[in-house]
This record gives C-alpha cells, sequence and structure tokens, in this order.
C-alpha cells in the first residue's frame, strides 16, 4: 500500500460509499469519498495521484462520462468502473476510456483492491515518469539559449566543428559549450546528452 | 332452455318436427359462446337426448329418422366448432395477460438484483471491515460492534426492498373493474397526502364529475399514481421552490380513455431524457432504482393506455387510461 496515493470513492449510495471507504481505510489505503460526479470535478485538484473507483449509475454524469470529462482535461487519473447492474454497454464504454477494471457488486475485497492495485501500479509509473519529466524540464530550462541550440545540433549526431559551421562559433567554443550543458544536466557522457535531447524533444506533447 | 325448445319443436307446435329443427341452433351457439368447448359438449348431449326421446314419441315417428340424424349432425358440428374457436381466444388472452405479466416479473427479477445488489456490497464490504478489525484485538472491539450494526442496517435494507417488490406483485392478476374517475382522484388525494405528510407543499386534486367510469385494476393503477406523485413531491423538494405544488386533474382524453395529468411546479424532465426516463434501471434518483417509470408504463400499456412526460419547464406526465363510453 502506497501512502502519497488515494483512492477517490465516487457512489451515490451513501452506505456503500461508506463501506468501502472503512474496508479500505482499515486495509492501509487512503480513502476520500463523493456521492457524485459533480463534488468530485468541484474538489478535484492537479496534484491528485492515487486511482478513482465510481460507480457507472450516478445523479446527474455517469460514472463513465466523469471518466471521459477527467481524459478530455488531460487528467489521467486510473479507473476502476463498478456497477450494481453490470451491462456489455456499460463494460465497453468503460474500457474504451481506458478503465482498469470493471467490477460487478457485489465484489469481494479481494477483487477490488486487486483492481485498485492495478490501478496504483499505473499510476505510480504515471506518477515517476512525471517527476522525471518535470525535473528533466527544469534542466533545461537552466541552459542558455546559445546552449540549447547546441544541444540541438549534438542530439542531431553533429560533431563539434559541423556544430561550430552551423552556428558561426568556433569547434572550441562548442566544447565548452557541451561541457557546460553536461554539467547542467547532470549527464556524463554524449551518448546520455543524446538521449536526454531526444526524451525530452518534445517536452509538451507529453 | 334447451329442453323447453327440444320439448317444443316435438309437442308443442305439432305438425313437422324437422322443420323447427333449426331453433334448436340458437340456444347452443349461444351456450357455446359463453361457456366454450365444455358447454357445448353438455349441451349437444342435451339436444341428443331429447331427439331420442322426441322419435320415441309419436310426434317424431312421423320423421324420417336419417333426416334427423343429419339434423343432428350439423348441430353438433357448429356447437363444438364454436365450442373449440371460443376455448381458443380465451386461451390466447390469458397467454398474453401471462407474457404482459411475465415481462414485468422479467423487470422486477432484474430490479430486485439490482436493488439488492447495493446493501450486499455494502454488508461484505462492512464483514470484511469487522473481519480485519477482530483481528486488531480488543482495542478495536467498539468500533467493530459499530460497524455489526451498519451491517444489520443494510440487511434490514436489502429485506425491506424485497418486500416492497412482494407488494407490488400482491395484486397478482390484472383484475379489470369499473372504478369511478372520482374514486381514483380521491384515491390519489390520499396518497398525494400521504407522501406529503408534513412538508410545506400543496396538493390540488381536480375533480370529474362527468366522467365515466374507468376500466382498470385499481390497485395497479394506483401504484402508478403513487410513483408518479412520489416523483412529483421528490421533484419539487429538490428543485428549492419557494412554495411546492402538485396538482392532480383528469379529464377526457377520447371517446375510450382519460386523462390524468401530474404536475409539479419543480424544473420537469430534461428533454434529452425524456425517453430514457421509462428504461428500466435508468433514474435520476440518488436512491431511485430506475423502476419506478418503467413500470408503471408497463402497467399502463397492460391495460390498454399510455404513460408519457409531457413537454414542459415544469413536472408533467400524462396518464391515459381506457374508461367506458358516455
Amino acid at each position: 500500500v502506497r501512502p502519497d496515493l488515494t483512492v477517490f470513492v465516487v457512489d451515490d449510495d451513501a452506505a456503500v460509499r461508506d463501506s468501502i471507504a472503512l474496508m479500505l481505510g482499515l486495509a492501509g489505503y487512503r480513502t476520500a469519498s463523493f456521492a457524485d460526479a459533480e463534488a468530485f470535478l468541484a474538489a478535484l485538484r492537479d496534484d491528485w495521484s492515487g486511482c478513482v473507483v465510481a460507480d457507472v449509475r450516478l445523479p446527474g454524469r455517469s460514472g463513465v462520462e466523469l471518466q471521459e470529462v477527467l481524459r478530455a482535461r488531460g487528467v489521467a487519473l486510473p479507473f476502476v468502473i463498478i456497477t450494481a447492474h453490470g451491462d456489455v454497454a456499460t463494460a465497453r464504454a468503460a474500457f474504451r476510456s481506458h478503465a482498469v477494471d470493471f467490477l460487478e457488486k457485489p465484489f469481494s475485497d479481494a477483487q477490488l483492491r486487486a483492481a485498485i492495485d492495478a490501478a496504483f501500479a499505473l499510476e505510480e509509473r504515471r506518477v515517476l515518469s512525471d517527476q522525471t519529466r518535470r525535473r528533466d524540464a527544469d534542466k533545461l530550462a537552466r541552459l542558455t539559449a546559445r546552449e540549447r541550440e547546441v544541444l540541438e545540433k549534438a542530439a542531431q549526431g553533429l560533431h563539434a566543428k559541423e556544430i561550430g559551421a552551423a552556428l558561426g562559433i568556433s569547434p572550441r567554443t562548442v566544447e565548452v559549450h557541451k561541457t557546460r550543458i553536461m554539467e547542467k544536466l547532470g549527464v556524463r557522457n554524449v551518448a546520455e546528452l543524446v538521449r536526454f535531447a531526444l526524451v525530452n524533444d518534445k517536452p509538451d506533447a507529453a | 332452455v334447451l329442453a323447453a325448445t327440444v320439448w317444443l319443436i316435438f309437442k308443442g307446435l305439432g305438425a313437422d318436427p324437422s322443420r323447427q329443427f333449426y331453433l334448436l341452433f340458437l340456444p347452443l351457439i349461444w351456450i357455446a359462446v359463453r361457456a366454450g368447448m365444455n358447454g357445448a359438449i353438455l349441451a349437444t348431449a342435451i339436444v341428443q337426448l331429447g331427439v331420442v326421446l322426441g322419435i320415441h314419441s309419436d310426434a317424431g315417428a312421423s320423421v324420417p329418422a336419417v333426416e334427423l340424424q343429419a339434423l343432428l349432425v350439423a348441430l353438433t358440428l357448429t356447437g363444438l366448432y364454436l365450442g373449440v374457436m371460443v376455448d381458443q381466444r380465451q386461451r390466447a388472452e390469458q397467454g398474453l395477460r401471462r407474457t404482459l405479466r411475465l415481462a414485468a416479473a422479467g423487470e422486477m427479477a432484474g430490479a430486485i438484483a439490482h436493488e439488492v445488489n447495493q446493501p450486499l456490497t455494502a454488508v461484505a464490504n462492512y464483514g470484511r471491515s469487522v473481519q480485519m478489525l477482530l483481528e486488531r484485538g480488543a482495542d478495536a472491539t467498539p468500533q467493530a460492534r459499530e460497524v455489526v450494526a451498519r451491517i444489520l442496517a443494510e440487511s434490514e435494507r436489502a429485506s425491506e426492498v424485497v418486500r416492497r417488490l412482494r407488494d407490488f406483485f400482491r395484486a397478482g392478476t390484472t383484475r379489470l373493474e369499473a372504478v369511478p374517475a372520482s374514486d381514483l382522484l380521491a384515491a390519489a388525494k390520499r396518497i398525494a397526502e400521504g407522501v406529503v405528510g408534513i412538508q410545506a407543499m400543496d396538493v390540488e386534486v381536480g375533480t370529474a364529475p362527468e366522467a365515466p367510469p374507468l376500466y382498470i385494476d385499481r390497485l395497479q393503477v394506483e401504484v402508478i399514481l403513487r410513483n408518479l406523485i412520489a416523483n412529483a413531491a421528490e421533484s419539487v423538494a429538490g428543485a428549492g421552490v419557494a412554495r411546492g405544488r402538485i396538482g392532480i386533474s383528469a379529464a377526457r382524453h377520447d371517446d375510450r380513455h382519460l386523462r390524468f395529468v401530474v404536475t409539479d411546479n419543480g424544473p420537469g424532465v430534461p428533454q434529452r431524457q425524456r425517453e430514457s426516463l421509462f428504461e428500466p434501471f435508468v433514474s435520476g434518483k440518488p436512491t431511485g432504482m430506475g423502476l419506478g417509470l418503467a413500470v408503471s408504463r408497463a402497467i399502463a400499456e397492460a391495460h390498454g393506455g399510455s404513460l408519457e412526460a409531457a413537454l414542459a419547464a415544469h413536472g408533467e406526465f400524462h396518464l391515459v387510461l381506457p374508461c367506458g363510453r358516455t
């Protein structure tokens, strides 16, 4: 059980909501409960991480619709959809929006926990890569405009001489820039430098 | 009647019995139509017996036996044929009624599954929680006790669902009877007063002094009214209007139907929900099982009527029910 991840329970049935939160709480999960999609959206913050356990049938937006709204907003919280009346159409819609699992009530605690753990595993990977990306972006931000140009050319596999010619500076100066870039980015050799440049090529596309 | 007719033919009218024989068809046809196959068999048996007796009396002696027998065969065949047809029609009607009831029962079964699943889920989760609490030892006992109370409450909720659904079927088969429209309106008033209770809400129930009696199963139609009124009351209560108002009125729909209109000053039904509203398991309410309107419409249609949500900025439902002609 990961202390930094939260299970967000969205179910309109007070007893179901309460019992899930209680059981998960006793099992060591951190939980937060909401009666409907609107309450969840109103409270939602960008830095939340964990997974959403949502009932299909909610007053107002359904659990599946909530999932679609979050995806449209770029919120990647994984979803576990639960329902008291499982039908194929809903299950398909849930999975099309990349729900981690679709559980029919009543489910066992083992089923729910397995689904949540799978969602958490996904979420952890996402959080980790998010963190790396943010760290990399911070490092990139520390480069000067000239250093960025040099990095870009180096990533294309150009040598110091060629870079110098392209940017109208001497190869020696290029070498100096390269050393500074490697220092700032915390990479040890040119191969790592190139990889870093490639991975962070499109920081906005993430 | 039959015996009297037979006697009349052979004795009363004298002369030629074969000429009046056709009179026998009338009561036989009547009996076959009313009582079906069994009635027809009994009736033809009586006629046969009467004819045999008649032949042995002096009046019958003058008629050729072959002619009488041919007439008897025609009579018997007519009676039996009619009896079979009538029986078949009755069976078909019963089948139709059973199909309708099966459809409602299927919907009910689904509803029971859905509605019982919620408390069942809670019971399972609470039960597991108690297990975990008990593993923690004596310190957690008070909390465990408290969770057990919640388990009991949930199991009570599940049995309440089952009770409610059983009540729904208490009416059994659809029994049509003539019910004065004013009686139904009085029932609506009673139901509305029960639903509204102590809430600050006005209930206006119209009158229908001129309306012909309805042909309905009163218990089942009261279920529809209860559903519509409860929905109206909930809609008004959730709308935050200054003073809630529920109206129930009856008016002529066409020469065979009356229309009951249930209105409220809540927000009404959104356009896109107007149809899905009647689908089973689609509920706009947090606690609804999405069945009230589905079953209500099924009942209305089983009566040969209809149930619709009107296009309006307030809540308005139209229930059309069959009535006698004026």
